[in-house]
Order: structure tokens, then C-alpha cells, then sequence
């Protein structure tokens, strides 16, 4: 991968390019459409992750094995879809087939009676064992790495700070129970 | 990177105000689980935090191209002539995610150093543009001439009893790829070349595993 793309600074093969453009000057439309798509580019990935995904010490390969476990204890949303059974478990590689469509879904903020919190609840219910609480949910993960990486998104995080606010709001004020947490799902600003 | 106010509000009210239909709104106790649109800028960013621990912005529809001058103050009467107009100046879901896989020295490298989960949300990725493509396909059949194919829908309907449609037919064309027409058009394709340069010796298949 030693061409870059001129527009967009993609890393290319050379052969990659449009077949009508010349070898010393090519033009590439898998990554920007020659320059139609431009993006605003990823922000530096944070120190602590940055070591978890690189380095090569045990604890790091372990989060690089484990890293959709941990995803999935940090996440605020999770999977639905109905799952074909038949086909998991069998010989060859791994398979996951649904049948209809593929969604995330999330929970309302409060938990219902004898149910634990999951997911986006993490972020709003008994803050003080947080900790402990996503342990539980994954206990084969490490506790050190991930409160580590729980420190980070309480750090940077827009969506944690939302949900941070949330529940401040209902330990000062009791819960006033028409609370709603609306996340705005369309950008005012130009997005490029 | 989106300012916190962007992002969300807390609302403590009735809710009248007018919400976008793609909105996500968590209320303390409302039923089991609530569905997320995937035209909602944190689609991604909700499901991945260790790939976009900024909570960076996925893709939505109002993406404008490169080069494209978005006017912000259209007002009613030119937003409806302007809207086939804007059709054609933003960037698709597709072509989003096929900028988003590309290694940039410029990039954080979480996306690409993701391994196994990169490897989910790719998947995750694919399925939502595929889903997003039969749903146009559902939502626009009198635009794509889908009453065309009745007749012939009725005609095998006689013939084969058995498979006679139940609840909605939805003809999937043969740009849709991997839908059935599409698998056959490639077919006679290859057939006539076979007629062209004479029977072929051997057929290879490649396939890949990223």
C-alpha cells in the first residue's frame, strides 16, 4: 500500500485505481469517489486505548482478545435480531445467521422490578458500584483494564456525559417521572 | 467533535415539542426495548464506544459532497424543488463506510486496530446498507415500475400453486446484488461469453477472507 490517494489521503494499491487514469497520476474512487467524499477525519485515538491496542504486553493482548467483551460492557445500545440457530456451533469458520433485519436497540432509563442493569443503564443506575456492576455482567474480564478504560469514557465521551447528567439530575431532584433523555439524531452543522 | 448540547437534551415535560421521527427518546419506564434508527448520527458511536470513544458522528442523510454549497436558510416553497436536487449532492451510506475503511496516516487507529470488533462492525455496517437498500426497494415500487411485473408474477402464480404470494410481493432488480436476478443476469452473461469464445475448461471461483 504505497500510493496515496490525492484527495483524501487514503492509503491504495496502485492497482486499485481507475483504469482510465495514468499509473504516475492515479485517481481512485473506492475510497473518495476521486474526491467527491470528503470527511472530516477521525480524532486521534486516546493514549490508555492506544496502549491496550498496541502494546504487546499480556494485558493488552488480553483486551485485544477480548476487546468485543469489553465494547460490549461499555456499550449503551445492543444487538436485536432473530437469530438462526441452525447454524452456529457447526464446523468451518464462525457463522451468524439472522433472518429479517439486523437493529440496535436500547432501554428505557430505569430498571424494571428485579432486573439488572444492562447496557446504557450502567451509565445512569447505582453509579457508586458501577465498577462492580459491569464486572458482573462480564466476569471473566480484567477489572484493572476496565476501569481504566471506564475512566477514559467518563474522560471524553459525549454520550457518558449525557447520562452522567441524567442522573445527577434525579439524585438532586427525586425523579420527576416525565424525565426524557432525547438524543438529537440530526446534525445542524455542516458534518464535513 | 459534536458540543455537548448537539448531541442530547434533557427534557422534563410532556414532549409536545416536535421531535424528528429518528430521534432517541429514553423516558424512565417505557416498555421493554427501544429501536434505534440507523439514520441516526449515533448509531455507530452508541454500539462501538471503544472504536469512536469521542462519540464520533456515524453517517445521516445530510452528508452534502465534496464541492456542494449547502444553502442552510432554504425556505418551504424551494425546499420541496430543491429536495430532488439535494438527492443527488449527498453522500450515500455506502460510499460513507467505504471512506471510513480506509487506512489514512491522519487517522486514531482504534478502527483499524479493532481487530475482532472492527470485524463486527464491518459486518454490522454491510447489513445496515443492505438493509437500507431493500428498504427503498419496499418504499418505492411505483417508482421503480413494480406493477411492471405483475403479469408475469400472475403467470407463474398459475403454474406453481404452491408458492403463490402471501402478504406483499417485493421484485428485488437485478442491480440489487445477490438477489436472484442479479444472480441470473451474471449467469446468461457468462453463458454468452461461453457462446462467444467457446466452452470454457476451467471455472475458477476466488473467494476472500479479510
Amino acid at each position: 500500500m504505497d500510493t496515496i490517494c490525492g484527495f483524501c489521503s487514503a492509503k491504495m494499491w496502485i492497482k486499485e485505481r481507475l483504469a482510465k487514469s495514468k499509473n504516475n497520476n492515479p485517481q481512485f474512487s473506492l475510497c473518495c469517489e476521486n474526491g467527491k467524499v470528503l470527511l472530516p477525519s477521525l480524532p486521534a485515538t486516546p493514549q490508555e486505548l492506544e496502549v491496550f491496542l498496541t502494546n504487546k504486553e499480556s494485558s493488552a493482548i488480553k483486551f485485544q482478545n477480548q476487546i468485543h467483551m469489553y465494547n460490549s460492557v461499555l456499550a449503551f445500545t445492543s444487538l436485536g435480531a432473530k437469530v438462526d440457530e441452525s447454524v452456529t456451533g457447526g464446523p468451518g469458520p464462525y457463522s451468524f445467521r439472522i433472518q429479517g433485519e439486523l437493529y440496535h436497540k436500547i432501554e428505557s432509563l430505569c430498571l424494571a422490578e428485579g432486573q439488572r442493569p444492562q447496557f446504557a443503564q450502567l451509565y445512569i443506575h447505582d453509579t457508586k458500584r458501577e465498577h462492580q456492576n459491569r464486572h458482573a455482567v462480564m466476569p471473566s474480564l480484567d477489572p484493572t483494564t476496565l476501569d481504566r478504560l471506564l475512566t477514559m469514557m467518563y474522560n471524553i465521551n459525549p454520550y457518558v456525559e449525557v447520562f452522567k447528567m441524567a442522573r445527577d439530575m434525579m439524585a438532586t431532584e427525586g425523579v420527576p417521572m416525565d424525565l426524557k433523555l432525547h438524543l438529537i439524531a440530526s446534525r445542524t452543522k455542516d458534518a464535513r | 467533535m459534536p458540543t455537548a448540547d448537539e448531541v442530547a437534551t434533557l427534557m422534563v415535560g410532556d414532549g409536545s415539542e416536535v421531535v424528528d421521527r429518528h430521534d432517541i427518546v429514553l423516558t424512565l419506564q417505557a416498555g421493554p426495548f427501544q429501536r434505534i434508527s440507523e439514520l441516526h448520527v449515533g448509531y455507530m458511536a452508541l454500539h462501538y464506544p471503544l472504536l469512536f470513544p469521542y462519540g464520533e458522528d456515524g453517517w445521516h442523510p445530510n452528508i452534502p459532497l465534496n464541492g456542494v454549497v449547502v444553502d442552510v436558510d432554504l425556505d418551504e416553497k424551494h425546499a420541496e424543488e430543491s429536495e430532488l436536487q439535494r438527492k443527488h449532492c449527498n453522500v450515500i451510506m455506502a460510499k460513507f463506510y467505504g471512506y471510513q475503511f480506509q487506512h489514512r496516516d491522519t487517522n486514531g487507529i482504534a478502527l483499524l486496530q479493532g481487530d475482532r470488533l472492527r470485524h463486527q462492525y464491518i459486518v454490522d455496517a454491510y447489513a445496515t446498507i443492505d438493509q437500507n437498500r431493500l428498504k427503498y426497494l419496499r418504499l418505492n415500487k411505483k417508482k421503480l415500475h413494480a406493477d411492471f411485473y405483475q403479469g408475469l408474477q400472475d403467470a407463474i402464480a398459475t403454474c406453481d400453486n404452491s408458492i403463490v404470494a402471501i402478504g406483499q410481493r417485493i421484485i428485488l432488480p437485478s442491480s440489487f446484488t445477490v438477489g436472484p436476478h442479479h444472480m441470473v443476469q451474471n449467469y446468461q452473461d457468462s453463458m454468452a461469453i461461453c457462446r462467444w469464445a467457446s466452452c470454457s475448461d476451467a471455472f475458477v471461483i476466488i473467494t476472500c477472507n479479510p
